[in-house]
């Protein structure tokens, strides 16, 4: 085989691989972010996983899906950072891992689908608890900070935050069930 | 909600604040390995949670905060587009059902002209050459509507912006138009062009940072693994590294290329990376510029 035709094929595997990546991102995230609270660490994590994704790629065996493969492949990398954090008592244990391993395999549409309907579902919030997420999530505010911006406890902060995920919950199922999808 | 899934739901909060103890940790985890329902609803919850953080994150970038109320001047909420805030509003003094129905047909009709420009269209696709998405529809010249995902799977497209900016997309390729005079890129091959006034300021999002043009022409690669290459083909852009701790930025001039990635790396701006822009830049040369 000539240089050229190597480099064709290279590029050839590199345009399949990120067809396939492109669909498989949503889940193989939503798999780390399950498991990795910390956004930093699950973004560092989702490259990492990718990195090693291009790098085994000649090993990836059709057999499976691609999304099953680099869940797969996720997994050995959350294995891992476990292992790099093992100080750290709130880890899940393996069999708990499993489990979410297998759900997100099963609920792979839904979650390259939840992009969609995420954004109108925030739009929906209130605006008390918008400027909340905003403090929480964009300006990372510690809940002390937060409840003294907005004039309420720190346990109030937690309840608000808790509020707001059920709220967003039920709008994504309900905007599901609005698009009579396979969702219920 | 029964008192098993609210119990869950606390722990899971409680696990993605970071603030759950040890046995309200093991808890959830045993209720997660109980049924497959209990992990399929968790792994939804928590995709769901970092959905939010990234959207309200991005939206951020291209917009200001929501004014957030200091304690002493906190008001009674105003009519907002929720149902929420519509219950929650608090008119004294008014018993008659015909004022109540007045009040209510008021805070719809000002809720309908908040949420009507949530669906604005800022701009268009106006030339394809062999673009497909990842359905295999091939893509329509069409409006396109703010916050809907385009996954390419091949070809080119180049759409116009109202304010005047041009942008050619390479597929395989995902982007979303967020904004008046904002794209984001989350895969794929992209060229920019803002040659007018109008233009200026115009943002790329990327999913490691940001691109602000400064009045250029500009190609943007993304990686499968959200690494970017900024190439600058004219002008400059200002380029935020949201990668780096702490966040750094930093300016490209015309014939620089910059890797972004954990380490920053310059990048000759040779024949071989004009050569990978090539199709993207025909497409751009078409608009008449």
């Amino acid at each position: 085989m000539t240089a050229l035709a190597i480099h064709q094929d290279k590029q050839t595997a590199m345009r399949e691989f990120a067809t396939r990546w492109t669909e498989a991102q949503s889940a193989v995230a939503a798999f780390i972010w399950s498991l990795v609270p910390n956004s930093h660490d699950a973004d560092d994590l989702l490259q990492r996983t990718a990195q090693t994704l291009v790098d085994k790629l000649d090993q990836y065996d059709e057999t499976q899906t691609f999304t099953a493969w680099a869940i797969g492949i996720a997994k050995i990398e959350v294995l891992r950072f476990r292992q790099e954090r093992r100080r750290d008592r709130l880890v899940f244990d393996e069999p708990t891992i499993d489990a979410i391993e297998a759900a997100t395999t099963r609920n792979e549409v839904d979650l390259r689908e939840l992009q969609a309907v995420l954004k109108n579902c925030a739009d929906k919030l209130t605006t008390r608890l918008q400027q909340l997420l905003q403090l929480h999530y964009v300006e990372e505010a510690s809940p002390r900070e937060i409840a003294g911006r907005l004039g309420i406890t720190e346990n109030a902060v937690f309840v608000s935050l808790h509020r707001a995920r059920v709220a967003m919950r039920r709008c994504v199922e309900n905007q599901w069930r609005e698009s009579g999808g396979v969702h219920e | 909600m029964n008192n098993g899934q609210e119990m869950y739901h606390r722990h899971l909060s409680g696990a993605l604040d970071a603030r759950a103890d040890g046995s309200e940790f093991d808890e959830l985890a045993k209720w997660l390995r109980e049924q497959q329902a209990n992990a399929d609803d968790f792994v939804v919850m928590a995709a769901i949670d970092r959905g939010l953080r990234d959207y309200l994150v991005g939206r951020s970038q291209v917009a200001p905060a929501p004014p957030v109320l200091q304690p002493a001047a906190r008001i009674a909420p105003r009519v907002a587009s929720t149902t929420t805030s519509l219950i929650n509003l608090s008119v004294p003094n008014v018993r008659s059902a015909w004022v109540w129905g007045a009040v209510v047909a008021a805070a719809a009709t000002v809720a309908l002209a908040v949420w009507l420009p949530t669906i604005d269209r800022y701009a268009s696709i106006v030339e394809v050459d062999n673009a497909h998405l990842f359905t295999g529809e091939e893509v329509a010249l069409e409006p396109i509507p703010t916050g809907q995902v385009y996954r390419l799977s091949e070809g080119v497209l180049r759409c116009d912006f109202d304010c005047g900016a041009q942008v050619v997309v390479e597929g395989p390729a995902e982007f979303e138009v967020t904004g008046e005079k904002a794209i984001a890129l989350r895969l794929g091959r992209m060229m920019v062009l803002c040659a007018t006034k109008e233009t200026h300021g115009f943002v790329v999002e990327l999913p490691k940072g940001r691109v602000v043009d400064l009045g250029t022409e500009f190609g943007i690669e993304v990686a499968a693994s959200g690494e970017s290459l900024v190439f600058v083909t004219e002008g400059e852009v200002q380029f935020f590294s949201g990668e780096a701790r702490p966040p750094s930025s930093f300016v490209l001039r015309a014939d620089e290329a910059m890797r972004v990635s954990q380490r920053n790396e310059p990048v000759v701006a040779d024949k071989q990376l004009r050569k990978r822009f090539k199709a993207v830049v025909r497409l751009l040369s078409t608009s008449g510029k």
